[in-house]
């Protein structure tokens, strides 16, 4: 009682309110989600139907994209590829929203395309991919072609279909050649600049071409995976770095393991080789994976190691470390590894960062933007929302 | 005859509330401007203005003030104003 009669200073009123309310604050924002239920994620619907909108009749000329193309043309395509996967697990996942969703799929699919075949591969790829001659020759970049594989093999999954058949065909064959002709069994994303990134999403698209077609790339996937282990992992966290030269010589631009690659890939690897996948996840969350007072966020880089913010990673912030990539990606790992408590803490994050804006669409249904997210943001937060059928339809069976 | 003019104190905990509440008119002032529409500032997904950039700036600002800040204001003003009261109380009831 002495205690409280005493006139302690205003300071202490201060930091003892701060210690009540900084702990539990994440709990006003904390949604009740977990990856992997039956349960629909309530974000999901709202979601679809705002990326649907965005991603409308018109696509290329969005008001929303063009600008967005202006900073950066690669996450023009990502978005579409994250929509495309999101929207094809969606149509797996919801009884009756098949027919909408592969309509918004095949609208865009024709085109980034269409894209594709009037500018060239160039219309997705930074400027820089001029500074120097691609090694292999024609130029191609797997970035372009292991995407694009991706988003029409998803298409196919959902609902296989004559008009895409032959462009996936032809794009898996391309991987194929381009895979086998480089020294550790992977391609350039931009000239003698391999991002495991896309290396790991064309070998999932691989994998789709296994399913769909009958097609065999055993013998490709085994060697491939032992470059990845033998020459491509960080001998300090394990984790497989981010960008190397053709050679397997790490790049500058991604020398070691970041989050805004490592999540993406462990979710790729996942129909590749699940034991890796799940260790990649598990090192990824050791030295990335943190949390704040039950806010859940992605480091960029593991340990101290400190580097300048890049195109990939976007603004890093100070002490933390974390990144919006890193932190976005992350959430698509934990919903794919089906990990809770962190997914949660992410979601957590999300609510209270990302400003979520509700509304509704032409038709009277609930719409959904985060406004920190986004055109390239938002599509991965869906994709993380839905993500889980598709890729049941894909993991390896057990020999 | 001089008449003394005993000053009143000002409860310590009043300066609390109105820092507490700056945020919040902030936050409403701002979003009345449109400035949630600028928020996407810091993804980079579309170039702005510097007087867009600034409004977006200023209600991702005045929106962590009021979350992470104001309650903990708040609390604090409940704190000291229990503190007045106890402190006030004869000690007979000890």
């Amino acid at each position: 009682m002495a205690l409280v009669r005493r006139r302690w200073p205003e300071w202490v009123a201060l930091a003892v309110a701060a210690a009540i309310w900084w702990p539990v604050m994440h709990l006003c924002w904390r949604p009740d989600v977990s990856p992997g239920g039956e349960e629909l994620d309530p974000i999901a619907l709202p979601m679809a139907r705002s990326l649907e909108e965005m991603w409308g009749t018109n696509s290329s000329g969005h008001t929303e994209i063009e600008p967005m193309r202006r900073i950066n043309p690669e996450w023009d395509f990502m978005g579409r590829t994250f929509f495309i996967l999101g929207e094809a697990n969606l149509a797996l996942r919801v009884p009756g929203r098949e027919g909408r969703c592969l309509q918004s799929i095949d609208r865009l699919l024709a085109d980034t395309l269409a894209m594709e075949q009037q500018h060239g591969m160039e219309h997705f790829l930074m400027d820089y991919h001029r500074a120097r001659p691609w090694v292999e020759q024609p130029p191609a970049s797997i970035f372009v072609d292991g995407e694009i594989a991706l988003c029409l093999g998803a298409r196919r999954l959902v609902s296989d279909d004559d008009r895409w058949r032959k462009a996936f065909r032809s794009r898996v064959g391309r991987i194929v050649e381009r895979m086998n002709r480089g020294p550790v069994l992977c391609a350039e994303s931009y000239p003698d600049e391999c991002w495991m990134f896309c290396n790991t999403a064309a070998m999932a698209a691989l994998r789709m071409a296994e399913v769909l077609d009958g097609e065999d790339h055993g013998a490709l996937r085994a060697a491939w995976l032992r470059q990845l282990k033998n020459h491509l992992v960080d001998p300090g966290s394990g984790l497989l770095i981010s960008a190397f030269q053709l050679d397997g010589t790490p790049h500058p631009a991604g020398p070691g393991p970041e989050g805004s690659t490592i999540w993406f890939a462990a979710h790729m690897l996942q129909v590749i080789d699940p034991g890796f996948a799940r260790e990649q996840y598990d090192l990824a969350k050791r030295h990335l994976g943190r949390s704040l007072l039950g806010f859940g966020y992605s480091r960029e880089w593991p340990g101290l190691a400190l580097a300048g913010m890049d195109v990939d990673s976007g603004p890093v912030l100070p002490v933390l470390g974390t990144s919006a990539s890193a932190s976005g990606l992350a959430l698509l790992g934990a919903a794919a590894f089906e990990d809770h408590s962190y997914y949660r803490q992410l979601r957590t994050s999300l609510e209270i960062g990302a400003f979520p804006r509700p509304g509704v669409n032409d038709a009277g249904d609930e719409s959904l933007r985060y406004l920190m997210a986004g055109a390239i943001g938002d599509p991965v937060i869906f994709y993380s929302a839905v993500a889980g059928p598709l890729w049941d339809r894909l993991r390896p069976t057990a020999p | 005859m001089t008449t003394a003019i005993k000053k009143k104190p000002l409860r310590s905990w009043r300066w609390l509330l109105p820092c507490a509440a700056l945020p919040l008119a902030g936050f409403l002032l701002l979003g009345l401007l449109g400035a949630a529409d600028q928020v996407a500032l810091l993804t980079g997904t579309r170039p702005q203005s510097g007087s867009e950039m600034l409004l977006g700036l200023g209600y991702i600002l005045s929106y962590f003030m009021l979350t992470l800040l104001s309650p903990v204001l708040v609390i604090a003003a409940a704190l000291v104003a229990i503190r007045d009261r106890f402190a006030a109380a004869p000690a007979t009831d000890l």
